[in-house]
């Protein structure tokens, strides 16, 4: 069965909006490598249209420009994931081929999806994901939690409704230059 | 100057106590209770919201005399016997306990005197509903957070009516067995 991990940057007081951070290099390697293991992404509207065509337009960065190695390596990892599979009532098919609109059951086709083969499937998005982990279904979870309390703005696993309590596994804590500490969890 | 340091066991998504105060979730061994005795034993004052107050003193000065006290009562409860206890309540009267304060009002100003004065980093045990109102009046200056590897989906939270952002530096973080992570923080102003 393959894997439905989950990573995001959060800040201490769990809010995901991604112009509260500025991961630095040390970061965007993490999520690099964490990329690479990556088959699938699964995306709701909303991150479906930050990250696309904003990333794949990082790849073919020609040399020489202001962009950051590791920025343009992540974009290159990016890009070189397979399927992209978004969620969404409104958006229609982009057309090119490795990107397909799903409108029906997310618990059916999340099913359908890990008895697939290949690698694992990355969840991008936090409605989507607190969706995802209400139903059980992330087996990984990657937060990166950011020095920074921010008060308000799109809050992780917000109005999740748990009929019992999540208990996961740590696997590893890793801290960071920047102050951003990584914890990395298995569902049990 | 004294720091006050807010310490505090949270649930991944950031909460300290379920909707209805439930603390069960919290983990803490043998492991965790060596590693925050240390820190514990060089403190000699500590901070309580009038709700963990009661609870710790309901339970702290004989802990260590009971039979079945482990080393943890036993440790615990003479520090907590000696150590100088401040406590935020409108309510509670109690000139005459011994080592206690009671800080009725005029809260920053006598915090701010009180970090003026010479002594230890004082610690604020749990405390959530004091821990928000300190926090709005920017009198904490770190978080010790020991998170747990779960997800409780509502609670109390820790940040609440956060009116500005707090930037932060990550003094330390360790790893337990238990699967909890420790988080120390220093405010940066």
């Amino acid at each position: 069965m393959r894997k439905l991990v989950f990573a995001i940057n959060t800040s201490l007081d769990g809010y995901c909006d991604h112009t509260n951070f500025f991961p630095d290099e040390e970061i965007m390697v993490y999520f690099t490598n964490i990329t690479r293991d990556a088959g699938a992404f699964l995306y709701g509207r909303k991150t479906y249209q930050l990250m696309i065509p904003y990333w794949p337009d990082v790849a073919k960065t020609p040399p020489g420009q202001d962009d950051r190695e590791v920025d343009i390596e992540y974009a290159r990892v990016f890009d070189a994931v397979e399927d992209i599979v978004v969620f969404s009532r409104t958006l229609d098919a982009p057309g090119e081929k490795k990107t397909r609109i799903v409108r029906t059951d997310l618990h059916d086709e999340i099913l359908k999806l890990k008895q697939g083969s290949g690698k694992n499937i990355m969840v991008g998005g936090v409605n989507l994901a607190s969706q995802l982990a209400e139903l059980g279904l992330i087996d990984e979870y990657y937060l990166l939690v950011h020095p920074i309390v921010v008060g308000g703005g799109v809050r992780l696993f917000e109005g999740i409704n748990l009929q019992e309590k999540l208990k996961l596994k740590l696997v590893e804590s890793k801290a960071f230059k920047s102050g951003v500490v990584a914890l990395r969890y298995l569902k049990q | 100057m004294r720091k006050i340091i807010s310490f505090m066991h949270i649930s991944l998504d950031g909460f300290v106590a379920g909707s209805n105060g439930e603390m069960n979730w919290i983990k803490v061994d043998e492991e965790i209770f060596d590693h925050v005795g240390k820190r514990i034993s060089e403190t000699d004052t500590a901070l309580y919201g009038r709700v963990t107050y009661q609870m710790m003193e309901n339970y702290w000065p004989t802990a260590g005399d009971e039979p079945d006290a482990s080393k943890h009562d036993i440790e615990h409860s003479k520090w907590y016997n000696k150590a100088h206890k401040i406590i935020l309540s409108k309510t509670l009267e109690g000139a005459d306990l011994a080592n206690t304060t009671i800080i009725s009002d005029n809260l920053a100003d006598k915090l701010n005197e009180i970090k003026q004065q010479p002594g230890s980093e004082v610690l604020l045990f749990g405390s959530p509903t004091a821990t928000h109102s300190l926090i709005q009046q920017n009198l904490i200056d770190g978080y010790w957070l020991f998170v747990n590897p779960i997800i409780l989906g509502r609670g109390i939270p820790l940040f609440a009516d956060i009116q500005e952002r707090i930037k932060l530096k990550l003094l330390n973080t360790r790893q337990f067995t238990a699967g909890v992570t420790a988080l120390d923080y220093t405010v940066e102003r």
